[in-house]
Formats: C-alpha cells, sequence, structure tokens
C-alpha cells in the first residue's frame, strides 16, 4: 500500500513541560480516521509518548503555556498545530490527524524499493484529498476526472456511462483494470457512482499514456486500482446518503493478525427518492424504479515473510424497468416496455513473492457477467459472458543498475449472444440508433475471444537517469492478429526538475460493443510519444507540464453509414486514421490544512474516416478543459472541511441537421446533415460544493458531508434532440443540481 | 452493448420533448405519396400524387411540382441517369413508367440485385412540392416489376359514427375514438392528423382524440400503408360542440 502518511505537529514556542494540567488526545490516520498505535508524541524540548492500542496518549502534568507537539511514525510525514495550556483547567483533548496520501494517482508501480518519478501527465494525489473532491460525492473513480486529460462527459448525461475518455480518445481506446484485470464497466447508471468504493481502493494509477509494456489492449489511457488489503486492526462503517448506502468492515483474522479480510456492500437509495422528482404527466412509469448493488470481499494472507496470498471477490448489478406509453415520433418502436439488467461477478486470487532481487506475482481470475435489455417492440440484447484468465508478473534485477520485466497473460472469454438491435452508434455517427428504422443487428450464439500477450523490457537506472526500453506482444487469437509493440521510456532528475519522455505503439483489439461478431477487423493502432516535465516551484508546491502527440492507424469505421442494410455482414472496416495533439498542466499546492491544484489541458483531436475524406473533429475534442480544486480543513480541531471545485470546459463537437426529406413509405422524416462535428455546443461550465463535518466520540466518530454538484443551477446543453419533421430543437442539458448528504459512522 | 442500452433508454426518456404535435395539420407538409398502382409490369404507367396540407391545416390532394431521380447517397446503389427517361409528365400529372425487359435487366444490374431474379426493382423518386413557399422533398418507392395494389380504408369513424361526408359533431369535454379499418396486401400502418385537439396514439388503427375546444372544426385525415409500397388516405371533418 502506497501510504505516504503525514504527520500532524503542534508548533509553538519552545516551552519546558512544568508541573500542570493533563493533556490528553489522539492520533487517527487521517485517510481512514483509523487510530495510529504506537505513534510516538512529544512535547517539543519535554517529555515523549506512544499512543496505545487506540491511538490515544497523555501527558500527566504540562505547565501552562504555549506548546509545539510533534507526532511520528515513519512513514508518516509531519504537519503542525498549536496547543495552549491555561493555569485553570486541561485544555481540549488533542486530535491529530495523519494525513495519508494513499490514493496515488500515478504512472505504474515500478520497483517496489524504487518509486518512480512522476510520469507525463501524471500525477500524486493523497487519498484525503481525491476522497474530498467537491462533486465527486466521496468516490475517487469519479474524482480522478477532475485530473488534466480527462474530458469531461458530465454525470447523468447519454455518455455519462461510457467510460473514461482520456486525451481525446474514444473509451473504447482506454482499459480499467483491477488488480490487474479489466472489468466491463466502471461506474453505475449516470456514472453517480463507481462500481468499487473508495475504502476498498488502496491506488489508482492513471496513466493517459505512454505506459509500459505490462500493460496493452489499450491504445489510449490505462486507469489501473489496485484493491486494499484489510486492516489488521478492526474498524468499519455504515455509511447512507441520498446516493446509496453502504457498509464496510475490515480487520484480523487469528490473532497472528497475519491474515486480514476486509468486506463491503452498497445499495443506491436513489430509487427511494427518485418518485419525488419524477413528472407527473403519466406517460413514463417506473415497474423497477433505477437501482444498483455492489459488494466486494478480499483476504489476505502474509503466508511467510516473502509470500503474500490474497483473494478478491467484487461484483455488480445494475436493474431498472419503466414502460413509456407516450408516442415517439422520431422512432415509434422506441415506446412501451423498457427492462435492463446488467451485472457482473469477478474472483482474482493472487500469489505475490517478494526478494531482494526478484519480485513475482501471479494472479488467477474468473468472471461472469451479464446484460439484458427486453423491449416491447421486438428488440432484444440477451448477452451472458463467462472468462477466465492468468497473468504473471516479473522484475528481476540481474546486476545493478540493470533489471528486467517480463510477464505474460491469457485470457479467455465466452459470450453467449441473442441479439436483436439496433447497431450501436460509432464514434462520428450523428445518428442516433432507430428501432424502427435500422436494420437489426441479428444473431445468436457463442462467441469464444482468446487474448494472449506477452512482454518485457530492460531498465537501467543509476544516479539521476532512468531507461528502459522493451516491447509487448498482443495476440487477439480469435481472428490471429498478432502485434509487437516496441516502446521505450527515459526519465532524468535535474536538481529540482524532472524530465521524461516516451514513445511507443499502442494497440487496442476489435471488442467494442458489436465489434467481436466481425473477425475480419483488425486491432487499432497507436504511435504515442510524451514529454513531460515537473519542477518543484517551493516547499508544498508543485508545476507539472506535458505535451504529447497521438497518431491514430487502422481506426475501425463504417463502411458506408450505420444504417446501410446492405452492409450487415461487413459493416465496419480498418480504414480510419487520426491525430491527437496538446499539452496538459497541473498546479498543485499543498499544506497541513488544504490542497488545491489547477488543471489545464488544451487538445485537439481530429480523424478521418477514409483517406479521400476531410478530417473532422473527434466527438469529444474539448480544446479547453480547465479545473480548479480546492479544500480547506479548518476549526480547532480541523473538524471542519470545506472544497470547491470549478470546471470550464470547451462545448462537444457536434453535427447540425441542415433539413430533412420525408420518406413516404416508412411514414419518417430522414434528416440531412452538415458538415460532421462543424458545431459545438456552448461553453460548459459548473461549481461544485462539499462540506465535511468530523465528531469524536470515545470508541467511534460521525462524519457528515453535503456535496453539491452544480451548485449554481447551469445546466449545460451537451447534445440536441429534434421534432419528428427535424424542424424545431431543443436541447439536452446536464443535470441542474445534484446534492447529496450523507452521514457516516466510524469505528 | 452496454453504451447503446444507456443510449437507448435516455431517449426514451428525453424524447418526449416539448415540440409539435406529428397529427396536427397546421403545418405545411406532405402527408402522403401515392403510386397508382404501387407496382408497375413493362407497359404499364404509375401516376404519383400528394396529400399535403398547409398551415391552415387544410389538407389537399394534388400533383407534385418536380419528380426526379435522388441524387446518390453514400452506400446507397444509385440509378443510372437514362433511367431519368421513365419519369414523365402528363397534362400536369407524374408518371413512372416500366421499362421493357431489357431494361429492368440493366437496372437490376445498377442496383446490384441478382440478374436472373423476376422480383420487382425498387425505383427510388424525389418528390418535391412548394408549399407555403418552402420547398417541402419527399422520397417514394415505386417497384418496377411485378404487380400491386394500394390498399383501401373501408371505414373511418369517430366513436362509431362514420366519417367521410360532412361535418360530424362531437363534444368538445372528453376523450373521442377515432377507428379506421382497411384492406390490403401485406402488413398495414395507420396515422391519423387532426385540425383540432390533441391525438393520442396516433399511429394506432384506434387513436384518441382529446383537449378540443367549443366551436372548433377541421379536417381528419387518415393514412394507411402497407409494406409494399401502398398507400392510401381519406379525409373526414369534424366539429367540436
Amino acid at each position: 500500500m502506497k501510504l505516504l502518511l503525514t504527520t500532524v505537529l503542534v508548533l509553538a514556542t519552545a516551552a519546558p513541560a512544568l508541573a500542570g494540567q493533563p493533556v490528553q488526545g489522539i492520533v487517527l490516520d487521517g485517510s481512514t480516521a483509523l487510530p495510529i498505535p504506537g505513534a510516538t508524541v512529544r512535547i517539543v524540548g519535554g517529555a515523549v509518548t506512544l499512543t496505545d492500542k487506540y491511538g490515544r496518549f497523555q501527558f500527566n502534568d504540562v505547565a501552562p503555556g504555549t506548546y509545539s507537539v510533534e507526532a511520528a511514525k515513519p512513514p508518516f510525514q509531519s504537519i503542525a498545530d498549536t496547543l495552549v495550556v491555561a493555569a485553570e483547567s486541561p485544555p481540549e483533548p488533542l486530535q491529530l490527524l495523519l494525513i495519508g496520501e494513499v490514493a496515488s494517482v500515478a504512472l505504474v508501480e515500478e520497483a517496489p524499493k524504487r518509486p518512480p518519478p512522476p510520469a507525463p501527465g501524471g500525477t500524486e494525489v493523497a487519498r484525503e484529498e481525491i476522497t474530498h473532491v467537491p462533486g465527486a460525492r466521496g468516490d475517487v473513480l469519479t474524482a480522478v476526472q477532475s485530473l488534466p486529460g480527462m474530458a469531461n462527459v458530465g454525470t447523468f448525461t447519454m455518455n455519462a456511462g461510457d467510460g473514461l475518455i482520456i486525451r481525446g480518445s474514444s473509451p473504447a481506446d482506454s482499459r480499467v483494470l483491477v488488480d490487474g484485470f479489466e472489468v466491463p464497466l466502471l461506474y453505475h447508471f449516470g456514472a453517480v457512482q463507481s462500481i468499487l468504493p473508495s475504502e476498498m481502493i488502496d491506488d489508482v494509477s492513471y496513466q493517459p499514456g505512454g505506459f509500459g509494456v505490462d500493460e496493452g489492449r489499450a491504445s489510449s489511457g490505462i486507469v489501473a486500482v489496485n484493491t486494499r488489503r484489510g486492516s489488521a486492526q478492526l474498524g468499519g462503517f455504515a455509511e447512507v446518503s441520498f446516493i446509496n448506502g453502504g457498509l464496510f468492515l475490515q480487520g484480523p483474522i487469528g490473532s497472528s493478525r497475519r491474515a486480514t479480510f476486509a468486506v463491503s456492500a452498497r445499495r443506491s437509495l436513489i430509487d427511494t427518492f427518485l418518485p419525488a422528482v419524477l413528472p407527473k404527466d403519466g406517460s413514463l412509469s417506473f415497474t423497477v424504479l433505477p437501482k444498483y448493488y455492489d459488494w466486494q470481499a478480499r483476504v489476505d494472507w502474509q503466508a511467510a515473510d516473502r509470500w503474500q496470498l490474497s483473494a478478491f471477490l467484487f461484483g455488480t448489478y445494475d436493474g431498472v424497468a419503466f414502460a413509456s406509453t407516450a408516442d415517439n415520433p422520431n422512432d415509434p418502436a422506441l415506446t412501451g416496455d423498457f427492462k435492463n439488467d446488467t451485472q457482473f461477478t469477478r474472483f482474482i486470487a493472487s500469489a505475490t513473492y517478494e526478494g531482494p532481487r526478484l519480485r513475482n506475482r501471479l494472479s488467477l481470475t474468473g468472471d461472469t457477467s451479464g446484460l439484458v435489455f427486453d423491449t416491447s417492440a421486438d428488440r432484444y440484447a440477451h448477452f451472458t459472458a463467462y472468462g477466465g484468465g492468468v497473468r504473471d508478473e516479473l522484475r528481476y534485477t540481474i546486476i545493478e543498475p540493470l533489471s528486467i520485466k517480463a510477464g505474460g497473460e491469457y485470457l479467455y472469454q465466452w459470450w453467449d449472444l441473442a441479439i436483436k438491435f439496433p447497431r450501436p452508434p460509432k464514434e462520428g455517427d450523428p445518428m442516433m440508433p432507430s428501432f424502427t428504422f435500422d436494420p437489426p443487428v441479428e444473431t445468436a450464439g457463442t462467441y469464444r475471444v482468446p487474448n494472449a500477450a506477452a512482454w518485457t523490457a530492460a531498465e537501467w537506472q543509476k544516479g539521476r537517469w532512468f531507461l528502459a526500453a522493451g516491447g509487448r506482444y498482443d495476440g487477439a487469437l480469435y481472428n490471429r492478429s498478432h502485434i509487437f509493440q516496441p516502446r521505450t521510456e527515459a526519465k532524468v532528475t535535474l536538481g529540482k526538475n524532472r524530465v521524461r519522455a516516451t514513445a511507443g505503439l499502442y494497440t487496442r483489439p476489435p471488442q467494442y460493443n458489436d465489434e467481436n461478431l466481425y473477425p475480419e477487423l483488425k486491432p487499432e493502432r497507436a504511435w504515442q510519444f510524451t514529454l513531460g516535465g515537473e519542477r518543484e516551484l517551493r516547499e508544498g508546491l508543485t508545476a507539472q507540464a506535458t505535451a504529447f502527440y497521438t497518431d491514430r492507424r487502422g481506426l475501425i469505421v463504417y463502411a458506408s453509414n450505420r444504417a446501410d442494410a446492405s452492409n450487415v455482414d461487413h459493416p465496419y472496416v480498418n480504414r480510419g486514421t487520426g491525430r491527437t495533439y496538446g499539452a496538459e498542466l497541473l498546479l498543485t499546492t499543498r499544506g497541513p490544512s488544504h490542497f488545491a491544484w489547477l488543471a489545464y489541458t488544451l487538445s485537439r483531436s481530429v480523424r478521418r474516416d477514409a483517406p479521400e475524406m476531410a478530417e473532422r473533429l473527434f466527438d469529444f475534442d474539448q480544446t479547453h478543459n480547465v479545473i480548479l480544486v480546492g479544500s480547506y480543513r479548518f476549526g480547532k480541531q480541523k473538524h471542519w472541511q470545506a472544497g470547491a471545485r470549478f470546471q470550464l470546459t470547451t462545448g462537444k463537437p457536434w453535427t447540425p441537421v441542415t433539413g430533412s426529406v420525408f420518406n413516404s413509405d416508412l411514414n419518417y422524416y430522414r434528416p440531412t446533415y452538415g458538415t460532421l462535428n462543424s458545431e459545438r455546443t456552448e461553453l460548459q461550465h459548473q461549481l461544485d460544493v462539499r462540506i465535511d463535518r468530523t465528531w469524536f466520540f470515545n470508541k467511534w466518530r460521525m462524519k457528515a458531508f453535503l456535496d453539491v454538484q452544480n451548485v449554481y443551477l447551469h445546466p449545460a446543453a451537451y447534445a440536441y434532440q429534434y421534432s419528428y419533421d427535424y424542424s424545431q430543437k431543443d436541447a439536452i442539458k446536464t443535470i441542474p443540481i445534484l446534492p447529496s448528504l450523507g452521514l457516516r459512522g466510524e469505528f | 452493448m452496454k453504451r447503446l442500452v444507456g443510449l437507448l433508454v435516455a431517449a426514451a426518456v428525453v424524447s418526449c420533448g416539448s415540440f409539435r404535435d406529428p397529427g396536427d395539420l397546421h403545418y405545411a407538409r406532405t402527408l402522403a405519396v401515392r403510386a397508382e398502382p404501387p407496382r408497375v409490369s413493362p407497359g404499364q404507367r404509375a401516376r404519383i400524387d400528394l396529400l399535403v396540407t398547409n398551415n391552415e391545416g387544410v389538407p389537399v390532394e394534388r400533383a407534385p411540382d418536380q419528380v426526379t431521380l435522388p441524387q446518390a447517397r453514400p452506400g446507397r446503389p444509385a440509378a443510372p441517369p437514362e433511367a431519368a427517361q421513365l419519369i414523365t409528365q402528363d397534362n400536369g400529372a407524374w408518371y413512372v413508367s416500366a421499362p421493357s425487359a431489357e431494361v429492368l435487366a440493366a437496372l437490376r444490374q445498377a442496383f446490384g440485385l441478382p440478374p436472373d431474379s423476376d422480383a420487382p426493382i425498387p425505383f427510388p423518386l424525389s418528390v418535391s412540392v412548394t408549399l407555403d413557399g418552402q420547398p417541402r422533398p419527399s422520397e417514394k418507392v415505386v417497384w418496377l416489376g411485378g404487380s400491386a395494389l394500394n390498399p383501401v380504408i373501408t371505414t373511418m369513424s369517430v366513436d362509431g359514427r362514420p366519417m367521410g361526408e360532412g361535418l360530424v359533431p362531437i363534444t368538445a369535454a372528453g376523450e373521442h375514438a377515432l377507428a379506421g379499418t382497411a384492406e390490403g396486401e401485406g402488413t398495414l400502418s395507420y396515422a391519423w392528423y387532426t385540425a383540432f385537439g390533441e391525438l393520442k396514439k396516433y399511429r394506432e388503427p384506434t387513436a384518441t382524440l382529446e383537449k378540443a375546444l367549443p366551436g372548433e372544426t377541421g379536417a381528419v385525415v387518415l393514412v394507411v400503408r402497407n409494406d409494399r409500397g401502398g398507400v392510401a388516405w381519406k379525409l373526414g371533418s369534424l366539429r367540436a360542440e
């Protein structure tokens, strides 16, 4: 676990400890609010003591005066506070929060004892910070969208559940990994919450590009989530908010404390509140209100000094069913009954050996997932998948300063499909799928999807230099495509400056939406180049800048257009090209009572669907994306924390409808479009705020938070809908406000 | 597929915008294009007629201003330019003539159809008309080869009372059932239009008219199509009291 905990200090003018008042207090992990036993607490120039197993400490006789008190427990870092002891009565108990850096948004894990310098575009954010980003509702995987390189897709928008749009690329081009294996979805419906609670996450590695050979099958970025082992001390919490309710429990197994467990479960509560805000016109009725569950269980066992075993089981469920009685003139069949269930369960077991020169992690996984979408219009999608896989990652130091890393992965999936559905929309397609007029994709059967990968790289690290060069093989075995991808990386530290450059080939297999049905498709390719630097301007203030360029080839595009029934058998070809280039800037300041960052991304992402066609903007091109996040902890005992987040984003490209033609035989209007993505929606901006309050009791704590997204009620247009004949247009807007009020009790 | 599901759920929820009612006749547009007959064999010709409405909500039957071959669309086979000769104008009316068997074979090849097939060839037309000063383009397919008839609307009623000749009075309050029956080949689909009130289920054989105001008078239109290019329409009039 990447814990860089910060120690709370109490700073003051030095004064001798004299007979006087008792001083009591408690030392807590600021990231988890769990007590920290064995921490050293010292009155500067005076007495020293250790915290007990509950994190408590006491000095018996402290003379009146102003003191500096220090608490320390390596590798925790220090921060400060002031203690004033009056002659008349004992002071209030001290509560010393050790602010922990747990959720690391950084590059891939390097050698265990040699943490890597930050990557171009990557950064490190403390768990305490990432869980208090306003507007993210405490969700780590939502908060990462406040970092550079991520496009703003909003909450409860049509694109919110797509996935992450990193450096001007499709969600299909990036992967989300949990403990090394891909998960089929990252967020519950509307992206209101991610599928993993923050408490189950140890660190998040956000790599917008230029990642190493040990990750692949992504032509853009990687978000790798490492889950968290349970604590050796019994602890837990119960939480309820407008969004969901949850339970978390962790602790030791047995008396040796070599084994631990952590379990968690959540259920959405949106279905409780939704009836109060739904329109009462009677045209839309829910038979199953939208709801979700997720659950996690992890067991760890330190089998020997150098052997660590772990097992992790987690799953999710999202469901909704509703009936619409309203006429839908644009798509007459898209009315009536709808039912959608999505679920998946995954098991991951791993064995890790960590020696002085060798580190090896072997992981096994099994999963099952399912999707059911039924309508009353003879359109359905039933999808069940079973999968299994094995992955091994090895690092071996041959001789200082030379080491190698190598690994391999084999994944196998069975897909049972029964589909009669409109073809899914593709990037650059201005048309919405039509239940009524699109020729449906109709198939039923079992598909086997084996994928294999192997990689190796040599790394040389000496002094201020780090160089790596290697390659990765990816094989989409079901369609016999084999690709070798060379990648290289260089880092150098020059005083307070750190510079890193990467270059390499990255690919993603044709396995997005219905691409798997067409084995003639080949992986998309992307050559990525990044150059970045970081400088510590002064203590607590860091500036980071990155430039990136990606050249894309073999992009999967429509052979003609989506509605063309003559291309049902071969609707796609590897014909598209694209370029993405830009720069990212991150300015970060951190202190004992605050954190803040300014993230700015300047980007341009373009595509060409065929060699003879003109270059056009990518669907989610966002020229400017400015995010300002700040949070301040205040009050005598830092019980309060208040923060705000402001985002300003260039509008989303969209394709105007220039007219329509009435099709008399089908009785519908076929829109005619202008130049693809030639217009943009309005400038997007929103302000989110978050306020936290913590109450400490003898054996437990209570936290309350209010998190409000879009606090000044600015619903921004992110798309348009049209009347039946396309003569009228109306904006589809983001949700005007999303408040979440929550309570949590912890012990 | 997950993305598609999300989009469709969202589309189903947001599609109920505050737009003009598609069953409202008070907007100039083409309601239907009819080829009589919808399929023509060599030696025959089909007459092209329109049912249009204007901004006053008055539906009329008329001839198109222009009938041409449509512009080529990406991914769609285009008719050869000489096929334009099949479209003729005679005394203000537009016709599509079925060509000889040889020309039919050439068209079959141009459209990428099997040469040895005797299946009818879909012949797309671009039909335009100017209504209230605005061009209103339409698409219509006439089938070359084979034979077929347009459907026939047999009944059209409001609350069980037949419509078609003269004004039929209805009460302003409440809901009124607009019902139609038709005969014809293939699967039939219905579309209702009115000059006042609000229509529900306007694409069903029986639609509901509500929110009529006392004194309102206007037309009711029923258009029936089949899945073989056939179309028929019938007009009636109502008066809310």
